[in-house]
């Protein structure tokens, strides 16, 4: 009678681990412990497991960071860009908000198009929150990824190029750059740009890393089932056409909001433009990018996006023309074109007097790609012909 | 710290840990006891001398009230009892909002006033923690049980941290016996404790967070949404602030029971409720069955006749809602829910010679109405619940029933669709009781292995962007 009794104590251990379960009503109260132990190791035993397994393949397999906005238009680049076409075959616009609901990346497609009675491809890669670090960023990335492009437009925006728009890396605040936006690439140039601002990057993304399944959930999440994962996380990655291009619909502003927004525009510029030292890290990356466009003989185009006659007022005595002077000098130096553009639209074409209306837009970028873009390109192109 | 955070995920591996490993009940009872300030200190440090404060003077009170024999003596230490929590709750919660309300109705007579208003922190769970002393000094002072002894005893009773901020609301003679108790390290308890936290966690993040992106634009700005985007808001709500309130209760009995406590259940599948009594028979049980108690009850209860019985509910169902918030809409939330149950009581005795009618109701199809009936009528109840204010409640109840143009719904309702998929399928479940009877058969390594995936789910579809629990701020 007692020896069945022994090996059942015997076999606890085997018990506990492959616990099959007794096909019977209830447990004993012995038999639901051991259950209850062999339930819980195996829940941390494979709560483990799954986390490593998942990260793992995060971190050697998902090349991608949480910025989708990014990789998405990094696809369209080299999906879209033609195979079998002749030189310039692509163009990148890189730059901020100011661009990226101001140039009508479709529009200037299309005219390229039917002017080269050929394919060209043209992304638009701006931004909101972006100035030159994130252009150069997103340069070295394209560079990384993809083949350089053909052709850059790189906006300017002037008041970021003074030093009191921000101290070295300001633009990779954890706020615009939470540390799952960034690839493990980018940890070098952030570490060398952004000191101060960052300091701990490569700690915060070796860490993010570990739980790199976790913190790029509402990514992945997006790719698989974007109808889960809210609006206001989606980014903007769900209405850009394959051009890059955002599709809004933009409302017109009522005069009192059209104020308010005027309001914010100048507590956020007035005091950059007021005076300008251009010594800032924002001028040292603008210099970087051109060397590199010229080293791998990409045209680039600097852009200096409309302003409405409010904001060109608020610019201190002499400011615009140093301005100009500086990408002057840039441009000699590194073979680049200006498209000044800065009193191109009337202020009711704007929101706030520096972001255009998708109305205001389209005359824009018509204006840009007729009278700028097109000569830019057909130049280009002979250039490249006489090679 | 609150229960989803790594922060609370480390301090209750420390205490865990630290607590089974003291051989000696007491001195765990003393860990506990200082832990439990701690997570109260991690949000303001004052508040939780206070809370301490406040329930030593109650555990004190309740000696001496147990030590006299005179009646006019122990109703004065139950009276300055209630008065001091009462104090307490008033003071904090509510002196601005009578403050307002005074100087409101004094506006409306022309009067001028220039009142300053308190600038008070609220404490979190005040109202948690002094239902649960007053309900203690009301137990004593009826001889239902004896006054405790231990400071560190009474004090782990009102501080217990996983029912601190938000409840279940223990009684002290469910709570007090617990502490006394030596508890054993038992695995199955533990298992439950671990199927309660993850079931608390799947309710948190999977269901509440994410029905907060299709309610709270919607809430924010009733005027700017459409009718069906209203409609899908509304339903939301009512999701979200069941999986947020359950899933918090859930978690803190599965952290309980990892400690050896039992608390009380405070949940029982209230959208399956088939009338509003039923209703709150199955929500928030330890408020309802705690204003059954000490509130209608001493008020009369049902003891008298109809009339007498609606009023008494209407007064405790004013108050439960005024409990939950300074604000009017609190109010007449509580005030509405009242007259639900008053309609009910009526209906009953209308309908007790409608033999038929009764009959029919009692069918599927009948029970299934009756179900549909409650969910509505709570869910448009809630509206003044969440709203802002009284004038958002009406324009959004207003919303509901006029068709009008406006902004689509916030988020694709695949979303919803899904939740409310989820939920029935668990309520089947529930109502079978089929969990109970088959989990013990799964082998542990398929089980553990489900739980650890289960885990898994609920954290991949946590949104980028946490939300508190609703029950916090009460």
């Amino acid at each position: 009678m007692g020896q069945p009794a022994r090996k059942n104590e015997v076999q606890v251990f085997p018990k506990v681990c492959l616990f099959v379960g007794p096909r019977k009503e209830s447990l004993s109260s012995t038999e639901m412990k051991r259950h209850g132990l062999g339930t819980v190791v195996w829940f941390f035993v494979g709560a483990f497991f799954i986390q490593a397994v998942a990260n793992g393949w995060m971190f050697f397999n998902y090349s991608k960071s949480s910025d989708d906005y990014y990789h998405k238009r990094a696809a369209l680049l080299r999906d879209r860009t033609p195979t079998k076409s002749a030189y310039p075959k692509n163009m990148v616009i890189l730059g901020s908000s100011r661009t990226e609901l101001g140039v009508n990346a479709p529009l200037v497609e299309n005219t390229i198009r039917e002017k080269l009675t050929r394919d060209f491809a043209v992304i638009n890669f701006s931004v909101t929150a972006c100035a030159q670090e994130t252009e150069l960023l997103y340069w070295n990335r394209l560079l990384n990824e993809c083949k350089a492009p053909d052709m850059a437009l790189i906006e300017v925006h002037p008041a970021f190029l003074n030093t009191k728009a921000g101290g070295d890396g300001v633009e990779f605040n954890s706020v615009v750059w939470p540390v799952e936006r960034f690839l493990r690439t980018d940890i070098n140039y952030v570490e060398n740009r952004a000191p101060d601002v960052r300091p701990n990057i490569r700690a915060e993304w070796t860490k993010m890393a570990f739980f790199s399944f976790y913190k790029n959930r509402t990514s992945l999440l997006n790719s698989a089932f974007p109808a889960l994962v809210p609006n206001e996380f989606k980014g903007q990655v769900s209405i850009l056409d394959k051009h890059g291009q955002l599709i809004i619909q933009d409302e017109l502003l009522t005069s009192e909001r059209k104020a308010k927004a005027m309001d914010h525009t100048r507590e956020q510029y007035y005091h950059l433009v007021q005076e300008m030292d251009l010594k800032s890290s924002r001028t040292r990356a603008l210099r970087e990018l051109l060397q590199s466009c010229r080293e791998r003989n990409v045209a680039v185009g600097m852009l200096l996006m409309p302003e409405g006659q409010q904001f060109r007022s608020w610019y201190g005595p002499g400011v615009w023309a140093r301005i100009e002077n500086h990408l002057q000098k840039l441009a000699g130096e590194f073979g680049a074109e200006i498209f000044n553009t800065h009193d191109w639209m009337d202020e009711s074409e704007f929101k706030d007097s520096h972001h255009l209306y998708q109305s205001g837009a389209l005359r824009f970028t018509r204006r840009l790609t007729d009278e700028k873009i097109m000569p830019w390109v057909l130049g280009r192109e002979k250039k490249l012909a006489a090679n | 710290m609150h229960f989803c955070s790594v922060a609370y995920l480390l301090f209750f591996v420390f205490i865990f840990s630290a607590y089974w490993l003291i051989p000696s009940n007491k001195i765990r009872n003393y860990l506990l006891v200082v832990a439990s300030f701690y997570f109260y200190a991690t949000w303001n440090s004052w508040l939780a001398v206070l809370v301490v404060a406040s329930s030593s003077l109650d555990f004190f009170l309740a000696i001496q009230l147990e030590k006299s024999s005179k009646s006019g003596i122990r109703k004065a230490y139950l009276t300055a009892s209630i008065l001091a929590n009462m104090g307490l709750l008033c003071y904090f919660k509510y002196a601005n909002f009578f403050l307002e309300s005074l100087k409101e109705v004094l506006g409306k007579l022309g009067l001028e006033t220039h009142f300053s208003f308190l600038s008070i922190l609220i404490p979190i769970g005040i109202s948690f923690y002094t239902f649960e002393a007053i309900s203690y000094m009301a137990d004593v002072y009826k001889s239902k049980i004896f006054a405790e002894k231990s400071l560190p005893n009474f004090l782990l009773f009102i501080l217990f941290f996983p029912h601190l901020v938000a409840g279940p609301i223990v009684r002290s003679r469910d709570f007090l016996p617990q502490i006394r108790k030596t508890k054993k390290w038992n695995w199955s308890r533990m298992h439950l404790g671990l199927q309660m936290v993850l079931m608390g966690l799947f309710k948190k993040l999977v269901i509440a967070d994410r029905m907060a992106f299709y309610a709270d634009p919607v809430f924010a700005d009733p005027d700017g949404f459409r009718q069906g985007a209203l409609w899908i808001g509304m339903i939301a709500y009512a999701l979200q602030i069941y999986g947020d309130f359950s899933g918090y209760t859930d978690m803190a009995i599965g952290f309980a029971h990892m400690l050896g406590f039992k608390l009380t259940k405070n949940f029982n599948m209230p959208y399956l409720a088939v009338n509003i009594s039923d209703f709150w028979r199955r929500w928030h049980i330890s408020l309802s069955s705690w204003l059954r108690d000490y509130l209608f009850i001493p008020l009369g209860g049902s003891r008298g006749g109809l009339w007498s019985t609606c009023r008494n509910l209407m007064i405790t169902m004013a108050l439960g809602g005024l409990w939950h918030g300074a604000s009017w809409n609190f109010v007449v939330w509580g005030v509405i829910h009242g007259a639900l149950l008053v309609c009910h009581k009526l209906f009953m005795r209308f309908s007790e010679n409608w033999l038929i009618m009764q009959n029919l109701l009692l069918t599927r199809v009948g029970t299934g109405f009756r179900m549909a009936l409650t969910f509505l009528c709570v869910s448009l109840v809630w509206v003044f619940f969440r709203a802002q204010n009284f004038s958002d409640a009406i324009s959004f109840l207003r919303g509901l029933f006029l068709p009008h143009a406006g902004k689509a719904e916030p988020m694709n309702a695949v979303g919803l669709v899904l939740v409310i998929f989820l939920i029935t399928v668990a309520h089947m479940f529930g109502v079978k009781k089929y969990w109970q009877s088959v989990y013990q058969k799964i082998p542990a390594p398929v089980l553990g292995l489900a739980y650890a995936l289960f885990l898994n789910f609920c954290l991949f579809m946590a949104p980028p962007v946490g939300k508190p629990f609703i029950y916090f701020q009460f």
